[in-house]
């Protein structure tokens, strides 16, 4: 079943390969610049997931993985930058996504501190 | 056509005034999005601390393939819709049409490759966590702390999705039907920003689920 | 009395006179009405909750317990605490006083989003609907916190119902905040400058800050219990090493802010009020302005306090009592900005400045009893006894309330076209002040002595302060009465407001009692700073 899928998905990427092929920036003038940023975009975060998907192959100790996040953290990063055009319109939503963010780290920073800091007393089953 | 489609609600100064507070609109919504996913990720970092050994070897039972290609898949419908919101602002509306349908098919793989195909799988394995889990012994409380995220982290996720796969399909009929075009493209660019949010919502799901556990 | 009272007939029609259907009362997009709608719902399940509360206080006048079954008393304050949170407190004034008002007082004809702001509307409704359901099923016996592993593993009440309906009603508030945050951003009128603003907008502001970024990790948390409460496995079940510390700390995450989303928008109330009623430009402006936005920032990292006793890292519990004590810093140079403010100024006694100093005493005492409870070592005695209860009804219906019913007072001729009986909204300030510290603070030395809250029965040596407190209830349930009377009635029979009865700055005293639908005729154009007011003249006009 996981050869048919791989199949499957190597096949639609040619489509789209060929779908992409039609909008390539020497045709059309104007967006090529754009259409090949979006492009490289969508490049370099298959080449990240490829190398977090490798990393993730390699053995090492449980409390370093989540290191792992960084690439995810860059790839979202990508995507709000490149496809959403974070540093298009009103200042305001720059500083939305800031605030998101700052607030995410509230959430995590101050609610890790206790599991993080916490001392289990053992209680012998009697 | 045109007129109606450039006009604006009383309490705005222009078309170009309320087209650009719908996005700011949109953002502060994702804002909200991200402290919602939040609180799912606390919980994560407090299910694998407490039960780390546990945790993993519920983790490691996770479909890594099927997850690495619903994160191309994602990855990519992200890109098509962007790619249609560059040519749908210079007015190709037709070719907007065929990168979001693409984008909606890719959405819809999405969500057949991991509920009618994964979630099956991990049913059948029985790693629902509960009265039948086939995960027993030491590690069977932190397994079933992970599968409990698993199940509930890719359902939230899919309700997303599926959102995204309505808002995406009611735009490519508005447009077809000439309601949106690069004169009025504020719910087009609206329903972009969800979109992309959702795969960046992936982005981050996808190690917590399928890489971190996987240490041996 | 002065030439603001004799003016012309507005041209335009006001608000109230647009449309005398239902469906275009239903279906309005309109701020106003939709203002309307929300009082008039928030004012019912004001008095389900009062009701509730009603039997607790009953219940409590002997003490092995006036209802005989301990789960009926637990339901009952525990649906006391539900409806009055989430369904009065949370939405109180922004969604009524603030809808209403905002995109007046902002020179705006409109929220940014209208038909997300009516979408608001229904959202609440229905969420109160499948409230009452579980309600009428049941109830709950979890008290307002849902603490789990009671709530998701040994619970007999209807709390997946209940969660499920403050997961919408979160929705709704998130709808309300976002539009504030967008339209405060986007509307303001030409030369409305944020320093131009009344000190009401920057609260709003803040709390719709809280209700945006905090109420999302509500929803994730709720629907975390319900997952598990259905499915009986999930992220906070203590038998497979999930943490229901866990459950606190996301619900605190939400639902500390929340204390701030009840009590922000009433400083803003005040804030208007003293200086209209002092006749005086409000004492620091930017001090004020600025400490709303303070109040909302620090408030999201102080919510383990409510964890002190819990077995949280002694660590954490130590950081979060220090920022504890940081988020009193804002609140009291509110307190002394609004004195300095009445300092030599010509004070005049209408029901809304009644109210408004019946908040600012009451409030100092429900702020101050907090730095005895996010003291580390005095919280271990404290915690969860009666002494917290007062605490925070000091804090959330003697501030709040009191609020509520200053700005009710003080905008209800904008509102409704009409003026309100003045003797009948004095006296029932002064009942509703009697009554809540005969209420309340017999909690304060009940608690401190040890009684636990949230039991049905209690040793007999407390049996007098239980009294005094039932007894204050019921005053306190007259003086809640009385406001439904003579606002009713003065609909029907008040005397006809003047554009500015009460010689107010402000743009929303610039257009007709009760406005037209689009608020201005002419978007105005703002270039005198707030609170201008002149000492001087109010003396001339009552000599």
């Amino acid at each position: 079943m996981m050869r048919l899928l791989r199949g499957a998905f190597s096949g639609s990427l040619g489509t789209l390969a060929a779908l992409f092929a039609r909008l390539s920036p020497g045709k059309k003038e104007g967006i090529g610049w754009r259409v090949s940023g979006l492009l490289l975009t969508w490049a370099v975060m298959l080449i990240l997931v490829g190398i977090q998907y490798g990393v993730s192959r390699l053995h090492f100790a449980p409390g370093l993985r989540p290191v792992l996040l960084v690439l995810s953290v860059i790839m979202a990063a990508l995507a709000a930058i490149v496809f959403m055009e974070i540093g298009k319109g009103p200042g305001i939503n720059r500083l939305f996504a800031v605030a998101s963010l700052l607030w995410l780290l509230i959430l995590l920073g101050l609610g890790s501190m206790d599991p993080f800091t916490r001392v289990m007393y053992y209680v012998h089953p009697s | 056509m045109h007129d109606e489609a450039v006009a604006h609600e009383f309490q705005y100064a222009s078309a170009s005034h309320q087209a650009d507070t719908a996005v700011a609109g949109m953002w502060l919504f994702l804002a909200t999005e991200v402290v919602f996913f939040g609180a799912l990720f606390l919980s994560w970092i407090f299910a694998r601390h407490f039960n780390q050994a546990g945790f993993d070897a519920g983790a490691e039972r996770s479909e890594l393939e099927i997850g690495t290609i619903n994160t191309v898949i994602l990855i990519t419908g992200s890109l098509v819709y962007s790619l249609g919101v560059v040519l749908i602002e210079k007015g190709k509306t037709r070719a907007f049409i065929m990168c979001a349908a693409a984008a909606w098919l890719l959405g819809l793989a999405f969500m057949i490759l991991k509920f009618a195909i994964e979630w099956r799988h991990d049913l059948d394995r029985h790693m629902f966590p509960g009265a039948d889990f086939g995960i027993t012994g030491d590690l069977a409380g932190g397994a079933k702390l992970f599968w409990s995220f698993y199940f509930f982290g890719t359902f939230v996720h899919g309700v997303h999705l599926a959102v995204g796969l309505g808002l995406v399909a009611w735009v490519i009929l508005r447009v077809w039907q000439g309601a949106f075009s690069a004169a009025y493209l504020a719910p087009v660019l609206v329903v972009g920003l969800y979109w992309t949010f959702v795969d960046i919502v992936w982005l981050i799901l996808y190690p917590l689920i399928y890489l971190i556990g996987r240490a041996t | 009395m002065s030439v603001a009272e004799i003016e012309a007939p507005a041209t335009a029609e006001s608000y109230l006179e647009d449309g005398y259907t239902l469906r275009s009362w239903l279906l309005t997009t309109d701020h106003k009405r939709i203002a309307i709608l929300y009082m008039l719902t928030i004012t019912i399940f004001f008095f389900i909750g009062g009701i509730a509360i009603s039997f607790v206080r009953y219940n409590l006048l002997e003490p092995q317990g006036m209802i005989r079954s301990a789960e009926t008393y637990n339901r009952l304050f525990s649906m006391h605490g539900v409806v009055m949170v989430w369904f009065f407190l949370v939405p109180a004034v922004p969604v009524t006083l603030g809808n209403f008002l905002l995109p007046l007082m902002i020179g705006a004809r409109d929220l940014a989003f209208p038909r997300i702001n009516l979408l608001s509307w229904y959202l609440f409704v229905i969420a109160g609907c499948v409230l009452l359901v579980a309600l009428y099923a049941g109830g709950v016996d979890t008290g307002w916190t849902f603490y789990t592993p009671l709530s998701s593993l040994y619970s007999k009440g209807h709390v997946a119902l209940a969660a499920v309906a403050v997961i919408i009603t979160g929705f709704s508030s998130i709808a309300t905040g976002l539009n504030f945050i967008v339209s405060i951003h986007r509307l303001r009128a030409p030369g409305m400058t944020w320093y131009k603003m009344p000190v009401f907008l920057w609260s709003l502001y803040s709390t719709s800050v809280i209700m945006v970024l905090a109420t999302p990790v509500l929803a994730m948390t709720l629907l975390l219990l319900t997952f598990e409460r259905i499915f009986h496995v999930g992220m906070f079940d203590p038998t497979i090493g999930g943490d229901p510390l866990l459950f606190q700390h996301l619900f605190w995450f939400y639902s500390h802010p929340a204390v701030y989303i009840m009590i922000l928008p009433g400083m803003g109330v005040v804030s208007e009020i003293i200086p209209a009623f002092s006749s005086k430009q409000l004492f620091g402006y930017k001090f004020v302005a600025w400490c709303s936005v303070a109040i909302a920032v620090i408030s999201f990292l102080v919510w383990g306090h409510h964890m002190f006793v819990t077995g949280q890292s002694v660590y954490s519990a130590l950081v979060f009592s220090i920022l504890s004590f940081a988020v009193a810093v804002p609140s009291a140079i509110k307190i002394f900005n609004w004195l300095g403010t009445m300092h030599k100024g010509y004070i005049r006694f209408d029901s809304p400045m009644l109210y408004a100093l019946g908040f600012i005493g009451l409030f100092t005492m429900g702020g101050l009893t907090g730095l005895y409870v996010a003291t580390l070592a005095a919280d271990v005695h404290l915690h969860d006894t009666y002494f917290v209860v007062a605490h925070f009804h000091y804090v959330m219906v003697g501030g709040m309330v009191s609020a509520y019913f200053a700005g009710l007072h003080f905008w209800w001729p904008k509102i409704t076209g009409r003026m309100y009986p003045e003797m009948w909204g004095r006296a029932a300030a002064l009942i509703i002040f009697v009554g809540f510290n005969l209420t309340f603070f017999p909690q304060y030395i009940v608690g401190y002595l040890g009684m636990p809250r949230r039991y049905h029965t209690y040793p007999p040596e407390f049996q007098v302060w239980n009294v005094l407190s039932s007894a204050g209830a019921a005053v306190l349930a007259v003086g809640y009465l009385l406001p439904l009377l003579y606002l009713t009635w003065s609909l029907l029979k008040g005397k006809q407001a003047s554009t500015n009865p009460w010689h107010a700055t402000g743009l929303e005293w610039q257009t007709p009692s009760p406005p037209p639908t689009e608020n201005f005729e002419t978007t105005p154009t703002v270039t005198e700073p707030p609170y201008n007011y002149l000492p001087a003249e109010a003396l001339d006009r009552h000599a």
